[in-house]
């Protein structure tokens, strides 16, 4: 079955944050920036991260992490992919808007350095790109490479790609988050971007299903790992999902 | 509101009427506790905190189980099967204060998600998985003594032994479950919740996914009184095993062996593992190699044997007087709770000091 492989200190997962910091991250929602939202949900998932990598004392290596902060261009925010503990010793990153949204180059960046670390994950989870946008591309389309990074994989499964998107994308309004089912066609969506995000992200595990559910959640297999977030709480479930791969 | 403390958050928790404050730990990696990291372990069912009783020494463990746990309502019943067992040595944990509604309204009504969590001892010492993890930090283990091996082995026999008399099986033995004291000689078997009293009907959720210790053969329907015994001899050898170097080398960071490695022939590992047991003993060796070759789980050595086996070793040792008085197992009296000594620390009325996190 794929997508069971889980994340130990042998078999670390490896997630790849595309973090969209153009300018319009600035504006303010639900009491904050986008950005500020971001920041804080980025250090939730860390903890959450850490707390499933610790049975004593010792924080286990079990997740590497690769993080693109992009604007007119991709920047490797730790340059390089590093273990949790590696991160936070670096500091949490605070990330800061900028200019442009080129999609674009920050999912070519995922691209490459997923086909660099591809040959070394046979036998570990199928890795995870985790992409969050407030706003619609400038520069090249894309889907073709989202497309082709959604074509590559391992023994465990194709590389999953969520999208998280900050932004009113939803055709209806959530009423309770922590039973909503998820996102299962592009009806449910208004905008034409968030329905390109649609086709952009991966239907969701049944193995990611069940650690989200564990999170409180009731996200079903098979909706797309796309969350269009109007609230701190939705970017707060976004994230879990992005650490959602199992752990033993 | 949602339960996610920060470190050093306290938080007042009702305990049949009486209210306690405790305060949450950080985590022990300076690393984590310099960006506010609570010392918290989240499983796929529960999340267990590190707190205190606010201005005390008294560590407790607040295991709150994850949101949509469908064994929720077993807790209970489980904290009663496990009430059993609290004056067994070596099972502290089993010591617990369930959360109801009852037991604890004021608090489930702040925060939903603790309904059904249970406050229980932390246990001090060095979480086995840590040993497998690095063992050049877990300083004190990377160090032991062939002599201090055979104690901490016999000490884990003891209590396995225990279970097993009285046809208890702990359902999941594996390093993330075994606190390793040096200092004191002490073995605390934890994550009671799957323990299954063989014969009987009990609810609750048996959990037997032990990557790397449970038995090749064994099946989802088999959890009988052998289940225990194969990660049991894994364990037992690897504690025995751990003052030689090489088998410290070659251990896997989550496990000793990988779980495709388990019961292959002409392994090097086991060999290695084999080789450090029979310095204590061959009759040692003999019982793991009956555990490695054995076809399912009631074919392997009972833990008895393995408590017998070693009470004779050492027996035969020049500690023998040691062994007669202190490293007997000894009923011992449970040290008062919080939630029953009639002045606890950090008491206080509600309302008073105190952040909510």
């Amino acid at each position: 079955m794929p997508y069971t492989v889980a994340a130990t200190t042998r078999t670390p997962a490896l997630i790849v944050y595309l973090i969209d910091i153009s300018g319009s991250m600035s504006e303010k929602f639900d009491g904050a920036t986008r950005i500020d939202h971001v920041n804080e949900a980025i250090g939730n998932i860390l903890q959450r991260m850490v707390q499933r990598s610790t049975k004593g004392e010792i924080v286990a290596p079990r997740y590497r992490l690769g993080m693109f902060a992009y604007s007119d261009a991709p920047v490797d925010i730790l340059g390089k992919i590093a273990t949790i503990s590696e991160v936070v010793q670096k500091g949490r990153p605070k990330l800061s808007p900028s200019n442009a949204t080129n999609t674009h180059d920050a999912f070519v960046a995922a691209r490459d350095l997923l086909k660099r670390e591809l040959p070394n994950l046979q036998g570990k989870p199928a890795p995870m790109v985790c992409h969050l946008t407030d706003g619609e591309y400038t520069g090249a389309d894309p889907q073709p490479i989202a497309e082709e990074i959604m074509r590559l994989g391992n023994d465990d499964g194709q590389v999953l790609i969520e999208n998280i998107y900050v932004g009113s994308g939803f055709a209806k309004p959530i009423k309770k988050i922590d039973a909503w089912p998820g996102i299962r066609s592009e009806d449910d969506l208004k905008d034409n971007y968030a329905k390109k995000l649609y086709r952009m992200s991966s239907p969701l595990p049944e193995s990611y299903a069940e650690v989200v559910e564990q999170e409180g959640y009731s996200l079903q297999t098979g909706s797309r790992m796309l969350i269009p977030c109007n609230s701190r709480e939705l970017i707060e479930l976004a994230f879990a999902m992005s650490g959602a791969t199992p752990t033993a | 509101m949602r339960f996610n403390p920060k470190a050093d958050a306290t938080i007042a928790l009702s305990l049949m009427g009486t209210e306690v404050t405790f305060s949450v730990d950080p985590h022990p990696d300076p690393k984590y506790r310099a960006v506010k990291f609570p010392h918290a372990m989240t499983g796929d069912r529960s999340t267990i905190w590190h707190m205190h009783v606010y201005q005390s020494d008294d560590e407790y463990a607040l295991k709150v189980p994850n949101a949509k746990y469908p064994g929720r309502s077993d807790v209970q019943e489980i904290c009663t099967r496990l009430d059993l067992l609290k004056l067994v040595e070596g099972l502290e944990s089993s010591d617990r204060f369930c959360l109801t509604r009852e037991a604890a309204a004021p608090t489930i009504e702040l925060y939903a998600e603790l309904e059904y969590a249970v406050l229980m001892p932390w246990i001090r010492g060095t979480s086995w998985f840590d040993a497998h993890q690095d063992h050049e930090r877990t300083r004190s283990l990377g160090s032991l003594s062939r002599w201090q091996c055979l104690q901490l082995g016999h000490r884990l026999a003891c209590v396995l032994s225990e279970l097993e008399s009285r046809r208890i099986v702990h359902c999941g033995l594996c390093p993330e479950n075994l606190i390793v004291d040096t200092e004191s000689v002490r073995v605390e078997v934890v994550g009671l919740d799957d323990i299954h009293y063989c014969g009987a009907t009990q609810n609750g959720r048996t959990r037997t996914k032990l990557p790397g210790y449970a038995h090749p053969a064994y099946s989802e329907s088999q959890v009988d009184g052998a289940f225990d015994r194969f990660p049991g001899a894994l364990l037992l050898a690897e504690i025995l095993a751990w003052f030689d170097e090489k088998v410290r080398g070659q251990c896997g960071a989550e496990s000793y062996f990988e779980p495709d490695e388990l019961q292959v022939e002409g392994l090097g590992k086991f060999h290695a593992l084999e080789d450090a047991v029979s310095q204590h003993h061959p009759d040692l060796a003999r019982l793991l190699g009956g555990a490695w070759k054995s076809a399912a789980p009631d074919s392997c050595p009972s833990i008895q044997q393995w408590r017998e086996t070693l009470e004779r070793v050492m027996l035969t040792k020049i500690e023998y007087a040691w062994l007669r008085g202190a490293s007997r197992p000894a009923r011992r009296n449970p040290r008062p709770r919080c939630w029953n000594s009639e002045q606890p620390q950090g008491h206080r009325k509600a309302g008073a000091n105190g952040e909510k996190p």
